[in-house]
């Protein structure tokens, strides 16, 4: 009989920020496990607005393996409201860590896109060929 | 094992009562006549009966009490006549020094810890004393700042947890002057307070070097499968005897730090001494050349500015100026 092993495991990879000039949310680290898959968001409301303005995830957001036609989409988030809800800041200097979770990709080194819009504007939070690397390389401590 | 307030002041008279050699065998309207005459509230008899049996239940989840009902006496007995609920039998002066050490904890801990203490001390009272005046009605006689509740300080646990045991962790950190997140794996060796700010300190792989962190800062950290990195021990000495503050400015060594002070600021000094390595040497007119022997950090620098003209850095002169620059 073949053993199986029940332990969930979880690795985590951090994403370069230095390749992210002038994004914001910028990805932070992922964490991927059979159970989902977690993506790290950190925001630093922008000066343009008064207030900091707001940030909501569209709830069809959906995470793809470059190279591949599915799509895992969003189950839950952390700190960040489901549009049409909002979050709002309070001032153009706060921030804000942020995580979704969507359906568990497969555990293997791949580039990845999340996507909140098909045809995404300046606000939406679109991100295309996220490497993942050396996946199995450090793995959290439950 | 979780204990209400309630539950404990409870359990404490439960214990009085069985332990009274003078009248044995007390009943459950023993029991409650008595919470009435302490507590001034009376329990149903569910809660006395759910107290009993939680005092029944083995450590750590109850007190392991040997508690039975005697039916001949019809009254609820100590199997083991010797019993206290603590396990340890102090006197009133006992229970008074550590009320004492409570009261000065809460002072000079944060909240967070002091609260986790109590709790401690709490249980180890729980037994001791069947009524004592409630916190509330004391005054305090001995006051520290004591911040509210700050940012991040809800992952105290793990980053302390992570220090101790060596376990790298991944965190992610916002810089409030770049306004810009990075992540790390950070070898934590120290957890440092100064100012009522905590710092966690040890080695980033980003930075490959020992960075300071605010913990106000830290955003999720996450214990991670990774070696740990130990870090020398004479730079967590460094960090620990010869830091002023958290921030060692980059590249400062440790050396013969010079201010010169007036004679007010001196009395402060004399009567404050910033860190042990200070030495004062008096002028006659009251005023004083003090020397530390210290690695030149931001929060000295600050310090010295906030002393007004209170305070001149003689030496070295590169510290002079960047004091200086920091007022530009």
């Amino acid at each position: 009989m073949k053993k199986t092993n029940s332990k969930k495991i979880n690795y985590i990879v951090h994403h370069q920020t230095s390749e992210q000039k002038n994004k914001n949310p910028v990805v932070l680290r992922i964490i991927l496990s059979t159970e989902h898959t977690r993506i790290d968001f950190g925001y630093a409301a922008p000066w343009i607005y008064i207030k900091g303005g707001w940030i909501k995830i569209a709830p069809y957001t959906f995470i793809e393996v470059c190279g591949t036609k599915r799509r895992y989409h969003l189950k839950k988030t952390w700190n960040i409201p489901f549009a049409p809800e909002i979050f709002e800041f309070e001032t153009n200097e706060d921030w804000k860590v942020f995580s979704l979770y969507f359906e568990p990709i497969p555990i293997k080194d791949c580039s990845i896109n999340i996507i909140e819009e098909e045809n995404p504007n300046d606000d939406d939070f679109n991100y295309y060929n996220i490497a993942l690397k050396n996946i199995e390389q450090i793995e959290l401590i439950e | 094992m979780n204990l209400s307030k309630s539950a404990v002041r409870r359990y404490r008279i439960i214990d009085g009562l069985l332990r009274n050699t003078m009248r044995s065998y007390p009943t459950m309207e023993d029991i409650i006549d008595q919470c009435i005459e302490k507590l001034d509230f009376e329990p149903s008899r569910e809660t006395i009966q759910k107290d009993l049996a939680n005092m029944r239940l083995p450590y750590p989840d109850g007190f392991d009490a040997p508690i039975r009902y005697c039916y001949t006496n019809k009254g609820y007995e100590y199997t083991e006549p010797n019993y206290s609920l603590s396990g340890i039998a102090l006197k009133q002066e006992d229970i008074d020094t550590i009320r004492e050490a409570v009261d000065l904890i809460r002072c000079i801990g944060s909240s967070r810890i002091s609260s986790q203490f109590n709790h401690a001390v709490e249980k180890l009272l729980s037994a001791t004393v069947e009524s004592r005046v409630s916190d509330d009605d004391r005054k305090p006689v001995l006051q520290t700042m004591i911040p509210p509740a700050s940012r991040g300080l809800e992952n105290f646990d793990i980053l302390y947890s992570a220090c101790k045991e060596r376990i790298p962790l991944s965190i992610i950190h916002f810089s409030y002057t770049k306004r810009t997140f990075k992540h790390t794996y950070l070898h934590g060796f120290l957890i440092k307070e100064f100012d009522n700010r905590w710092y966690i300190i040890g080695f980033s792989e980003t930075h490959n070097c020992i960075r300071t962190f605010g913990i106000d800062r830290i955003s999720d950290p996450l214990k991670i499968k990774k070696p740990f990195k130990v870090s020398p021990k004479e730079l967590i000495d460094t960090y620990l005897n010869d830091v002023y503050g958290v921030y060692p400015i980059p590249g400062a060594q440790k050396e013969l730090i010079t201010i010169s002070v007036s004679k007010i600021g001196t009395h402060y000094f004399q009567a404050y001494p910033i860190h042990e390595s200070q030495v004062i040497k008096k002028n006659n007119s009251g005023s004083s050349t003090i020397s530390f022997s210290l690695i030149a950090s931001d929060e000295l620098a600050r310090y010295i500015l906030a002393q007004g003209n209170n305070v001149r850095v003689q030496s070295p002169l590169w510290f002079k100026k960047y004091t200086h620059e920091l007022t530009l």
